[in-house]
């Protein structure tokens, strides 16, 4: 501890020479490394420790401090302890929005998703924000107005969030309009149009809001902030849709998106079987066909059935006996298989004599 | 007759329709061929088919053993309704790697020489690789399909198919009688009656 301190002390007192000897350089001194020099007294006491750099700086209590081998707690004096802790700057304090944008902000409407008269976004952070809202107005009904505000700054008490609202937004659309103080996403207001309002729970609407709030806090820098606020306000209201959807409400512009029967067109529209009711030459071709085609088939099947079941019948002949045989003259071909390379015509038996004489 | 009978002896023999004298035919073989027989008398009614499958040491001619034993041999798995005139007998000497056909009376206006050595001939390859049952299967076949031409040739004009084979109808009723003798599925009548 005492080693340490020393150590510190010598820092600062060769720290203030320095800039002594940067203000007013001494005639005569050596100055060539523009640092002071110990003199050979101050050296000799400081090698014997009866010298302790800073001591003069740091009063009694340091050098009793130190002198004492004991590692005692430093306790703060009780004025000092008593000393009121400083307080935030009050409401009345914060910084005002001047003149000249309060009618950009409360009485236009936003003439895009992101509002920054103050022009608090850096224009390539204005623009890469910009970008994401429209993105995200693409792809959501619910539309995504953020009106940028300096951290410490207030709202003048004739407006209000939800006053600009009311005034500037068309209540048919479903739109989420968000007032975010930068640096400081705890202070953000988020106000729905009447449709969001109508459509969603309340407990659902404060969710979004209080799940971009804990994204932006997760994050120190001002503009990550923002980022993360805004990402998750998206996602927020991305869900909204999808629980007014599958709840069968509605968010765009009065028509639910899961229309009733009788409003459907697609519902509404002739079935296929209806269409073939009413064209009459296909729905019989195609009936011809769905007969025709399978008794076809069938047919084929049981003339290939009845052909491997049906029995020929030979008529009843008669005939002559020949060379005396009493049952069959009949003397048919002979055919040799010794060779396989010479083709069956050509391993024909000539017919015998015997039977050449008849 | 009398010459084949010098030769090979005037006294009937008894045979079943499928004889595998040779013993080519692996047990398992056997019965499949035997239901081929019996398939091709479902099919014709009034005909039947044997088969001889020997190794004859010295045989002279496969066409007049054929002649002979279609002539001298009492089938006796075969019904008397189907004489031996209505047979054909497939003759298979393994031997000398020969087969013929003969047929009895009925089939002269059916089948010939060229016929018959076609229906021999479907079953070349598998004769040659000596897969007898296959072969003998697949020249039943062609036969069934030869008669079923005739069939509908006789059909058409049975007096003039009946007397390129040496043959007249037989008077045995009317028109009709004949008619439903022709279409009757399982007519029974026995054709090439032989005049003695």
């Amino acid at each position: 501890m005492r080693k340490a301190l020393t150590l510190i002390c010598a820092g600062m007192v060769s720290f203030l020479f320095a800039q002594d000897v940067d203000e007013e350089p001494v005639d005569g001194e050596e100055v060539s490394d523009g640092l002071p020099k110990w003199t050979d007294e101050e050296l000799e006491a400081l090698e014997s420790g009866e010298y302790i750099p800073g001591s003069s700086l740091m009063g009694k209590l340091a050098r009793e401090v130190l002198d004492s081998e004991t590692q005692e707690v430093i306790e703060l004096d009780p004025a000092i302890r008593e000393l009121p802790d400083e307080e935030p700057e009050s409401e009345e304090g914060a910084k005002l929005i001047e003149e000249e944008f309060l009618s950009v902000y409360f009485r236009k409407s936003p003439n895009g998703y992101l509002i920054d008269p103050q022009k608090i976004l850096a224009t390539q952070e204005f623009l890469d924000r910009e970008g994401f809202l429209k993105y995200h107005a693409r792809d959501t009904v619910i539309k995504f107005y953020l009106y940028l505000f300096d951290g410490p700054q207030g709202l003048p008490e004739s407006e209000s969030l939800e006053a600009l609202v009311d005034a500037e937004f068309d209540k048919d659309k479903a739109s989420a309009v968000v007032f975010y103080f930068m640096g400081d996403p705890d202070r953000s207001q988020l106000v729905y149009s009447n449709r969001v309002v109508d459509a969603v729970k309340l407990e659902e609407r404060d969710k979004v809001l209080r799940l971009a709030i804990e994204d932006a806090l997760e994050k120190s820098d001002p503009a990550s902030q923002l980022d993360s606020f805004s990402i998750q306000l998206s996602t927020g209201l991305a869900r909204l849709e999808e629980i007014v959807t599958n709840e069968g409400g509605s968010l765009s512009g009065g028509k639910s998106f899961l229309m009733p029967n009788e409003n459907n067109p697609l519902l509404n529209e002739a079935s296929l079987w209806e269409k073939l009711m009413l064209n009459q030459g296909l729905f019989y071709t195609l009936l011809g066909l769905a007969v025709i085609v399978p008794a076809a088939l069938l047919g084929f099947m049981g003339r290939w059935i009845a052909n491997k079941r049906r029995a020929y019948v030979f008529p009843i002949a008669e005939g002559a006996i020949l060379l005396d045989a009493p049952h069959a003259a009949g003397v048919g071909g002979v055919l040799s298989f010794v060779s396989a390379t010479a083709p069956p015509s050509s391993q024909k038996q000539d017919v015998p004599d015997y039977l050449q004489k008849m | 007759m009398e010459h084949a009978d010098e030769v090979f002896g005037t006294e009937d023999i008894k045979l079943k329709k499928f004889s595998d004298v040779a013993g080519v035919f692996r047990m398992k073989d056997r019965e499949p061929m035997r239901k081929v027989l019996e398939d091709f008398e479902s099919k014709f009614p009034q005909l039947f088919v044997a088969i001889y499958l020997g190794a004859f040491d010295d045989l002279n001619s496969l066409r007049q053993y054929g002649f002979w034993m279609l002539n001298r041999t009492h089938y006796v798995d075969v019904e008397s309704q189907r004489p031996n005139a209505t047979g054909i007998l497939i003759l298979v000497d393994v031997n000398a790697k020969s087969a013929s056909i003969t047929y009895g009376y009925a089939l002269m206006p059916y089948l010939d020489e060229r016929s018959t050595f076609s229906a021999l001939s479907a079953g070349h390859p598998l004769f040659l690789q000596g897969d007898y049952p296959g072969a003998l299967k697949a020249v039943v076949q062609k036969l069934e399909s030869i008669l079923i031409k005739g069939w509908r040739r006789v059909s058409k004009d049975p007096i003039a198919v009946l007397a390129k084979g040496g043959q007249t109808l037989k008077q045995v009723g009317t028109e009709q009688e004949v008619a439903r003798d022709l279409e009757s599925p399982d007519g029974a009548g026995t054709i090439g009656e032989a005049e003695g």
